[in-house]
């Protein structure tokens, strides 16, 4: 453990501003008050019955009246909860418990045995209600991402308050006896009160200063139900088993604890009442020390999870020594570990599962948690402590043993609990996508309501193509049949029984509103309107379609198209000879329908035809015969078509090509990617045609591609990678990716370091780095989620992607808190600096610390020259050239021989112009 | 001659493409062609086929319709809209000053928005927000 570690609970105070940190000042003062004040009544509520009643059946009867109690209780929090204010609500539990406290001490003396058992009772009650009016008016003060870092300075504030209380009390009761406990805790309570009009003062500055919470609890608007909502969230389900197997627990621990003490101090109330506030104060003493050194580092390292599961395991180990031992201090042993623990880092990481619980569940939710949940648990304890006493006189072993295995399943609750934490987290960020997903649908929606048969009256081609694709669909859908050129010979077409050429059913009646479009000028009309003639009206139609594929002239346009989309089998419809000859003869928009048609033959002989095509100076003509030469996955078209990527007007022609090549074009792009001197606009595409092929081999390049330096590769790659696990169920893990997000994380730093550094400048060359390095850092973002993606579950950084992305800071912190509970080690210590940090000059300083990123500007400049990002070199010169940074010249003339030829056009200009001026503008 | 950085850093402050990134710039930059003409010169005229599209960098061009000068323009594109609706010119355009622009053929344009969706949508988001101005 370092310095910095035990120093941590009070530096979370140091990031907060304003009315948020007064608050948070405020509420530590308020848990060190109450808690002493709890401590004081745990000692007079122990001491006194012990010593009066001793121990008996009957103190566990008493935590099973807690519990049947417990259900009154919380019906009047939840009608006050409705009804009043926090403040108000606040007030009256004040007041009745200094009521209730002032009654017992006025009466004592006067009444039966019976008032022992009532101040057992109100103790029990005042334990929990007091520190709950400071935690509920936490949730409603503070983000989770703030809450995580405040309550453990909130959680401090409480134990120490338990060590004063404590020795305080172990100090006060043999010189002034009990009695005198009895007025300090009525001042106390009158001092909680003042703290907690304080805090709701400053209530609403701090909660002005933030959105409202978005949180994955949806409120109809009506009050919220608490239980229902305990009963139907999984995550508030988990929430309550834990609740209740900590009370479970901690009473049969608790039970027998009394038992032991009364066993050792028989009758001695004063005796009793220093034992207990010495051994309270000590545990509170440990608990601080957890406190301090360990709960923060344990919950930021290792997550929530892992920080509910210390006190079970704990305990687990200290009812082995009570399995072990079976004495008195066997037992304190464990009582201790229940107690330091409980209230250090289990009480913190229990308060941070109820932060994304709404505002307005908190409190009726917390109150049926803790008073019925909790009562519930301890009733359950102590009747299987009854049961256990009942057939055994001295216990200690069994419940050892019993309170071994409960502690088993509570730690595997505690684990599940961790898991649900981050399911809550992300439900909250769901809330936001879902938004986008469902107007997407209402779209397609709205789409599908227009009917063919208005589009059809249209004088656009595209709706008349549309409605008649429809009446298509709607029709029988099956594949077009085989028609051979035998069949076309004179004799009638015999048909294949999928009877898309069947007449057999009654042509509809808007069929004659058909025959106009066989003559449209669109071909894709005239085509889909021919398909659907000859579905109904056989004969007549394919005996003009034979006749045209058997003339020298080559076919109509509209024809050649009806045979590209809708015939199965062109190449036995269409004679070679002829085609050979049509291809001869063709102008550039006739060629452009048939080389389709020619690329669906697969006859070879026809790749002279298209070869010869590529070169053709028309451009649609190019286009067209490189797709086509892709049907045919010939390796000695490979290049030809490769180098057609790099121009804007083919390259989407290429890449639907290439598409068609599969496994053997993964062997050529890897060397494309090798080759330091390939065409950069080519290489851009590599992650494109990787993603399509989508073969084992292609991915694994497209991991390799992440590690590329050109900014667009690797963005593409990982795009290409999330599109690919969306579809199939890749499994990567956390530890392959390691390296690379540190790069980008590295990256993205020293991106960021360079535009703070260059922040303040105007002149054109800057503000052109300055867009060049936000774009770069927007991807550099995306790449990181979207590497995360790869191996943390689907969704998760999605969802946390659009959190953080977002304009809400609620969201916002809902994703970086996501995200830190499901990213571990040495990558949290790398990431987390960019996503928790608010100010880009403490995303820098954090990123100088780790990456070790210059802080002069020229030395931050010269890192670009090193970045291998050419766009990023070509801005970087301009601003060097701008500015006349001598030092950095030499970096300019080397990049005269840059591989990029637009870095050394660049470069060389700037050697060119370092003698003139300024830049003409 | 402008080289491709020079012209980005022109084409960085043009409104038209306010939302494009700095390397679509660049790839329009080198599809761009420089022209320079002197001053009363007519750049093109009203009902033209629309088939290059300019972009003033330095200088003044009056923009006239029916006759009458009905808009001055200092910097940006000449009469988008009737190259992106593939009309003919909707005005006629001279140069009131010496004039430097840069000018890009439809057919080149196309190539650029069709390989480039982040390029289209960054114009269209532009010339989705001037429309709504007006």
């Amino acid at each position: 453990m370092r310095l910095s570690d035990i120093q941590n609970p009070l530096a979370p105070l140091f990031k907060l501003k304003g009315a948020e940190r007064r608050a948070a000042v405020l509420l530590a003062c308020y848990f060190f008050v109450a808690l002493t004040s709890v401590l004081m009544v745990k000692s007079l509520q122990n001491a006194i019955y012990l010593a009066n009643r001793g121990f008996d059946w009957q103190l566990p009867a008493l935590y099973i009246a807690l519990a049947l109690l417990s259900g009154p209780i919380v019906i009047l929090y939840r009608y006050l909860a409705g009804k009043y204010s926090q403040l108000v609500i606040t007030a009256s539990t004040l007041l009745s418990m200094a009521l209730g406290l002032a009654a017992f001490w006025v009466f004592r003396e006067r009444a039966g045995d019976w008032i022992y058992s009532a101040f057992y009772v109100w103790g029990a009650i005042f334990s929990v209600l007091i520190p709950t009016q400071g935690w509920i008016t936490s949730y409603q003060l503070f983000t989770p991402r703030t809450a995580k870092r405040v309550f453990v300075v909130l959680g401090t504030g409480g134990i120490l308050g338990g060590v004063f209380g404590g020795y305080y009390t172990a100090l006060l009761a043999p010189w002034l006896g009990t009695s005198s406990l009895f007025i300090h805790v009525l001042l106390l309570l009158a001092l909680l009160q003042i703290l907690l009009c304080a805090v709701c003062r400053l209530s609403s500055s701090v909660t002005r200063e933030r959105p409202p919470k978005v949180t994955a609890v949806e409120t109809s608007g009506e009050r919220p139900q608490a239980v229902r909502a305990a009963f139907q969230s999984r995550h508030l389900q988990y929430l309550t088993g834990l609740i209740i197997l900590t009370g479970l627990v901690s009473t049969i621990i608790d039970l027998q604890f009394k038992w032991s003490l009364n066993a050792e101090y028989r009758g001695s109330e004063a005796e009793i009442a220093q034992f207990i506030g010495a051994f309270l104060g000590t545990t509170y003493v440990i608990s601080a020390i957890v406190q301090l050194v360990a709960t923060s580092h344990i919950l930021r390292r290792f997550g929530l999870g892992v920080g509910l599961m210390i006190l079970p395991a704990g305990l687990m180990a200290g009812s082995l020594g009570i399995l072990a031992f079976a004495n008195f201090w066997s037992v304190v042993v464990a009582k201790a570990i229940d107690g330091s623990l409980r209230s250090s880092i289990e009480q913190t990481s229990v308060e941070l599962l109820y932060v994304p619980v709404s505002e307005q569940q908190s409190i009726p939710l917390k109150s049926f948690l803790e008073l019925v949940a909790l009562r519930f648990g301890d009733g359950l304890g102590a009747a299987i402590y009854l049961l256990i006493s009942f057939f055994v006189i001295t216990p200690i072993q069994l419940i050892g043993l019993f309170v071994f295995l409960a502690a088993a399943v509570w730690l595997f609750v505690a684990r599940q609990m961790g898991e649900e934490y981050a399911q809550m987290l992300r439900r909250s960020l769901e809330l936001v996508g879902s938004r986008v997903v469902q107007r997407a649908l209402d779209f397609e929606e709205a789409v599908a309501e227009n009917t063919p048969f208005r589009a059809l009256k249209s004088e656009n081609p595209d709706k008349i193509h549309f409605a008649l694709q429809q009446l298509r669909v709607q029709e029988d859908d099956r594949e077009v049949d085989q028609l051979s050129t035998s069949e076309l010979s004179g004799e009638w077409i015999s048909v294949d029984v999928s009877g898309t050429y069947e007449a057999s059913s009654a042509p509809p009646r808007w069929l004659a509103f058909l025959e106009p479009f066989l003559d449209h000028e669109d071909p894709r009309v005239a085509s889909v309107a021919l398909h659907l003639m000859i579905h109904y009206d056989v004969k007549g139609y394919r005996d003009r379609l034979a006749r045209e594929l058997r003339s020298e002239r080559i076919p109509d346009i509209r024809l050649l198209t009806f045979l590209k989309d809708y015939a199965e089998d062109p190449g036995d419809l269409v004679e070679q000879r002829l085609a050979i000859k049509w291809s001869k003869h063709a102008t550039p928009e006739q060629a452009v329908a048939l080389a389709p048609v020619l690329a669906t033959t697969r006859n070879p002989a026809y790749l002279p035809v298209l070869r010869a095509w590529v070169s053709s100076p028309s451009r649609p003509l190019r286009r067209a015969a490189i797709r086509a030469l892709g049907q045919f996955t010939e390796p000695e078209d490979l290049d030809l078509i490769l180098e057609h990527l790099s121009q804007n007007w083919s390259r989407r022609a290429a890449r639907k090509a290439l598409s068609h090549y599969g496994e053997p074009l993964v062997t050529r792009l890897l060397a494309l990617l090798r080759d330091p001197k390939a065409d950069i606009a080519i290489k851009r595409e590599i992650p494109h045609l990787l993603t399509q092929l989508d073969t084992s081999s292609a991915r694994g390049l497209l991991v390799a591609s992440l590690y590329t330096h050109d900014a667009v590769v690797a963005y593409r790659a990982v795009l290409g990678l999330n599109r690919i696990r969306d579809l199939q169920d890749l499994s990567y893990t956390q530890d392959s990716f390691i390296p690379l997000l540190q790069i980008w994380a590295n990256e993205y730093s020293g991106l960021l370091n360079i535009d703070t550094l260059l922040h303040t400048q105007k002149t054109p060359a800057a503000r052109l780095l300055q867009k060049a390095i936000k774009e770069r850092l927007n991807w550099s973002i995306e790449k990181i989620f979207r590497g995360l993606n790869l191996f943390l579950p689907h969704g998760d950084a999605y969802f946390s992607y659009l959190g953080f992305t977002s304009s809400r800071q609620e969201l916002r912190e809902n994703a970086i808190e996501l995200i830190d509970s499901r990213i571990k080690g040495e990558l949290r210590h790398t990431l987390l600096p960019i996503f928790a940090e608010l100010h880009p000059f403490d995303v820098v300083r954090k990123g100088r610390e780790i990456f070790k990123l210059p802080s002069d500007p020229q030395q931050a400049l010269s890192e670009a020259f090193f970045h291998g990002d050419p766009w990023l070199k070509c801005c970087t010169i301009a601003v060097v050239l701008e500015e006349r940074m001598e030092d950095l010249k030499s970096l300019v003339t080397q990049a005269c021989d840059d591989i990029n030829p637009l870095v050394q056009e660049t470069a060389r200009w700037a050697v060119d112009r370092w003698g003139e001026d300024q830049l003409p503008s | 001659m402008l080289n491709v950085i020079e012209k980005v850093l022109v084409l960085q402050d043009l409104d038209l493409f306010r939302f494009a990134y700095s390397e679509h710039l660049a790839l329009l930059a080198s599809i761009c062609r420089e022209t320079e003409v002197g001053n009363e010169i007519i750049l093109f005229r009203e009902g033209e086929d629309c088939k290059r599209f300019h972009l003033l960098i330095s200088g003044e061009v009056a923009l006239e319709t029916g006759g009458e000068v009905t808009e001055s323009v200092k910097q940006g594109g000449l009469d988008t809209w009737s190259f992106f609706s593939e009309s003919p010119y909707s005005c006629t355009a001279r140069a009131v000053t010496e004039c430097k622009l840069l000018t890009v053929s439809f057919e080149e344009m196309a190539d650029l928005l069709t390989a480039e969706p982040e390029f289209c949508w960054a114009v269209l988001k532009y010339l989705a927000r001037l429309g709504r101005e007006k």
